[in-house]
């Protein structure tokens, strides 16, 4: 088993007084293409903010490549190579494409030159946008330009918030080829939350579900489809044999 | 280890417990009792104590209740000590009915600022508010014909007789107008009014699609305020005995005044009470020692309370117990705010 | 009446140049800074001082007061102000007042209460234009003005430190994520707008005698061209200026001088209440 890139242990944390993640274990090892899959509330985007360093961990610890990275801030964590495309972009609005580019390259101390012909490459849309201000572009252009930002910060971990949501069919295409290009040629490890299902299920390697702050079921995507029916009984928060009865019991 | 962050559940308005009850009596009793305790000294700072808690009671009705921070609401102090003053001086007109024209004209005045105002929120209000001061500064200034000016004007005593006397009766004036404030937030508290400046103050576009006539509600608010102001202004006037632009619309009193209403914190009717009196007593502690630097010992106050005690007075013990506790170690690392 | 448009024009935009660096600050931190019109009476007393020791004329003061309003503004925006940034309005606005009193009683001590003034050997040299008087010094105050607000618009638009602290301001969770340092970048913005603000001090010592108070009418200048020229680049803070400094002096030729601080509050009330969002329509939105 090759060590992990991503570990988190025993994680638990929420907001204010109230806990949204109960006791995360996931292991990620390099090269991964995970798919987060969820019901709304079951804090799929929580953890994501938790490995990235926006939420304080209450319990339990994060390590990344190798280093125990609980205490970390979130800026400490962007420049050891975790990335975080949140959700609704999050783009410098006022800043044009170039500018937002460019940025993400100079903060982590990388190479903007190099690193902006490597998305421009993965996102030839861009190069003409790039004197655009960010914020007048359409939502699929955004997205290709807040996941180029995201690369440009030379990631090794790139995490993805809601890859499809509000996107066309067309453009959720092109970008679900731009994942598999980014975790293919460049050998970046992904994790990536996805209202689709289905979706995530093409897509993966592996799918983690969540449900009311607990993973209910991590398995290579062609075993998760199997059991496709417990799936839709979490998304419904209906019993499941057992183990989800479990879980609700426990919360 | 850490546990999740912990909030102080605090209670936008504290409910009448025995105790809270209990404080309050006692807290009157002590107040009425003080002239008979009291030396001359320390029954100035006394009234000079409940002259502010006046004051940041009006405040808190524009400012507690509806959440407008007007930083400038001393002009209204002004306003009223001018207006009763030159009825006094001017038209030798008896005091009672000064003092209560000069809340009638800081309420007036208060209304017809709302115009202009009271459509402009957060920064913009509290900076217009210093502005309106200011200006209502400057016209005293040049409307020398009928204000005399800068030159100021002597007001005629309200009381004559041994100065005990002169004391006492003061003291009473602003107990009483501390009265006046204390009962009308409470009563606005529970009245419909109150509501709809509450949910003004939680979110005004809200308040204002539910049907809450968000500007009369404002403006009635801050007539409230200025009319109190303008009542303490107008005894103040009396008291001192001489009133001039300066010391009217003096910008450093109304930022005491925030800072006491800040020191009361949810407290709005016994939070500026017990913040003035702490507010004088160690003024008077603190300045006899730095006469030099009276208003940087308020900068550092002010700096002090809005960094570890935003919450005013009535968090210092939990923030006591939180310095102990951290210094025992059991304290984790304080969890940043979600 | 030419003489009063002219003056009015050079006092507006040394005006701008002290409102440029609060809108800055506000547009930032969403912080209205009361101890930016102290930056600005520090400046002119540190001025003042040097002309005093060294003869050294102000002008050439400005460069050297631009450090030292840089590092100021830098400390207080990591020392104070990153604290309590994010509270509400009432809390800001209470710390930075805080900090001006403070401001000025280490001037009161360190300078004194008595008025201060500088007068420069040049102070007489001058020209006319269409029957207008243009002194040399208030042309020169104009131009330095102008080269420091467009100094400071060139470097928020033109570097890197520019585009991080517009950044910053714009999203400042996604700035962190990209591991951007956030708190040096409020730092950098409070600095470069307390650096105009000290520079523009100098200047302001050689048209107006000295008092440590004066801290409070200076920040409500400031404020005033805000309000007026609503949340934005640097053109409508330039006319903003010049309006304010036409309204006074218009006001102090028809009306009388002693009613051009009153103008000045006036046209300031005004313009707030009926454009809120400013003259030129961008709101200067505040909450």
């Amino acid at each position: 088993m090759p060590d992990a890139l991503l570990d988190t242990a025993g994680l638990v944390t929420g907001y204010g007084q109230l806990p949204v993640l109960q006791d995360i274990d996931l292991r990620i090892v390099p090269g991964e293409l995970v798919g987060l899959v969820g019901p709304n509330g079951a804090g799929k985007t929580t953890l994501l903010q938790a490995i990235v360093g926006l939420l304080p961990a209450w319990h339990g610890s994060v390590s990344f490549a190798g280093q125990d990275v609980t205490r970390w801030d979130a800026r400490r964590r962007a420049r050891a190579g975790i990335s975080l495309v949140a959700e609704g972009r999050q783009l410098f609005a006022g800043l044009t494409v170039r500018e937002n580019l460019t940025l993400a390259a100079t903060a982590t101390g990388n190479a903007v030159e190099e690193n902006l012909e490597r998305v421009l490459a993965l996102f030839p849309e861009l190069e003409r946008l790039l004197g655009r201000v960010s914020g007048t572009m359409s939502g699929g252009e955004q997205q290709m330009c807040a996941i180029g930002r995201g690369l440009m910060c030379r990631p090794s971990l790139l995490m993805i918030d809601e890859l499809s949501l509000g996107l066309a069919p067309v453009v959720v295409d092109r970008l679900v080829h731009a994942l598999s290009q980014i975790h293919q040629t460049m050998g970046i490890t992904i994790i990536f939350v996805e209202q689709d299902v289905d979706l995530a299920m093409d897509t993966a390697d592996r799918v983690v579900l969540l449900g009311m702050g607990r993973v209910v079921m991590d398995a290579p995507a062609p075993a998760v489809r199997a059991r496709r029916t417990e799936l839709e009984h979490t998304f419904l928060g209906l019993p499941i044999d057992g183990q989800t009865v479990d879980v609700i019991a426990e919360a | 280890m850490t546990t999740p962050p912990e909030r102080s559940t605090r209670r936008p308005w504290p409910v009448l417990t025995p105790a809270v009850l209990i404080m309050l009596v006692v807290l009157v009793v002590v107040l009425i009792a003080l002239p008979w305790v009291l030396s001359n000294f320390w029954l100035r700072v006394a009234t000079s104590a409940l002259v502010f808690a006046a004051l940041a009671l009006s405040l808190n009705v524009i400012m507690g209740l509806a959440g407008y921070p007007a930083l400038g609401n001393i002009v209204f102090f002004g306003v009223g000590a001018y207006v009763s003053g030159l009825a006094a001086a001017n038209l030798g007109l008896p005091a009672p009915v000064a003092i209560l024209l000069g809340a009638v004209g800081a309420a007036i005045y208060a209304l017809i600022a709302s115009r202009a105002m009271l459509s402009l929120r957060g920064s913009y209000f509290l900076m217009a508010t210093v502005a309106l001061n200011f200006l209502t500064l400057e016209l005293i200034v040049v409307l020398r014909g009928l204000t005399r000016g800068a030159r100021g004007v002597t007001i005629p005593p309200l009381v004559t007789g041994d100065p005990s006397t002169v004391y006492d009766t003061f003291y009473f004036l602003f107990l009483g107008l501390v009265a006046v404030g204390a009962v009308v937030l409470i009563v606005l508290r529970r009245s419909r009014l109150g509501l709809g400046l509450l949910a003004i103050k939680g979110n005004e576009d809200a308040a204002s699609m539910l049907g809450v006539p968000t500007f009369r509600y404002k403006a009635i608010a801050w007539a409230l305020s200025a009319g109190l102001a303008g009542a303490v202004g107008a005894t103040h006037a009396y008291w001192i005995g001489f009133i001039d632009p300066g010391s009217s619309f003096d910008l450093i009193m109304s930022l005491e005044v925030f800072l006491i209403a800040l020191l009361g914190g949810p407290l709005l009717v016994i939070g500026p009470i017990i913040g003035a009196f702490t507010f004088e007593v160690a003024g008077v502690i603190a300045w006899a020692s730095f006469t030099e630097a009276h208003l940087a010992v308020l900068g550092v106050l002010m700096v002090i309370v809005v960094t570890y005690l935003p919450g005013g007075l009535p968090e210092l013990p939990t923030r006591i117990r939180g310095i102990v506790a951290r210094r025992r170690g059991t304290h984790g690392r304080s969890a940043r705010a979600a | 009446m030419s003489q009063a448009i002219v003056n009015g024009i050079l006092t507006g935009g040394l005006y701008a140049a002290f409102g440029i660096g609060l809108s800055l600050i506000y547009g930032v931190t969403r912080v209205i800074s009361a101890v930016h019109g102290a930056f600005i009476v520090i400046g002119a007393y540190l001025a003042q001082s040097a002309w005093m020791a060294f003869g050294l004329d102000p002008f050439l003061m400005v460069p050297v007061l631009l450090v030292i309003g840089f590092g100021l503004g830098y400390g207080v925006q990591r020392l104070f102000i990153d604290k309590v940034m994010r509270r509400r309005v009432v809390m800001t606005i209470t710390l930075t007042f805080g900090l001006d009193l403070i401001a000025v009683t280490g001037i009161l001590l360190v300078f004194g209460a008595d008025l201060r003034t500088i007068s420069v050997p040049y102070a007489s040299v001058g020209f006319d234009v269409l029957g207008a008087r243009i002194p040399l010094v208030r042309l020169g105050i104009f131009a330095v003005a102008v080269i420091l607000a467009l100094g400071l618009e060139l470097i928020l638009r033109r570097t890197q430190i520019g585009t991080t602290i517009r950044a910053v301001s714009q999203n400042r969770t996604a700035a962190e994520l990209l591991g951007i340092d956030t708190g040096h970048a409020f730092g950098m913005a409070h600095g470069l707008a307390a650096a105009v603000a000290c520079g523009a001090g100098a200047l302001l010592a050689l048209i107006q005698p000295l008092q440590p108070f004066m801290g409070l009418s200076v920040l409500l200048i400031a404020f005033a061209v805000v309000v007026l020229a609503g949340f934005g680049s640097i053109a409508p803070v330039l006319i903003s200026g010049m309006i304010l400094g036409l309204t006074e002096n218009l006001a102090g030729l028809y009306i009388g001088t002693e009613y051009q601080r009153l103008a000045i509050f006036v046209a300031y009330l005004a313009v707030a209440s009926i454009l809120p969002a400013g003259l030129f329509g961008r709101r200067f939105y505040a909450h």
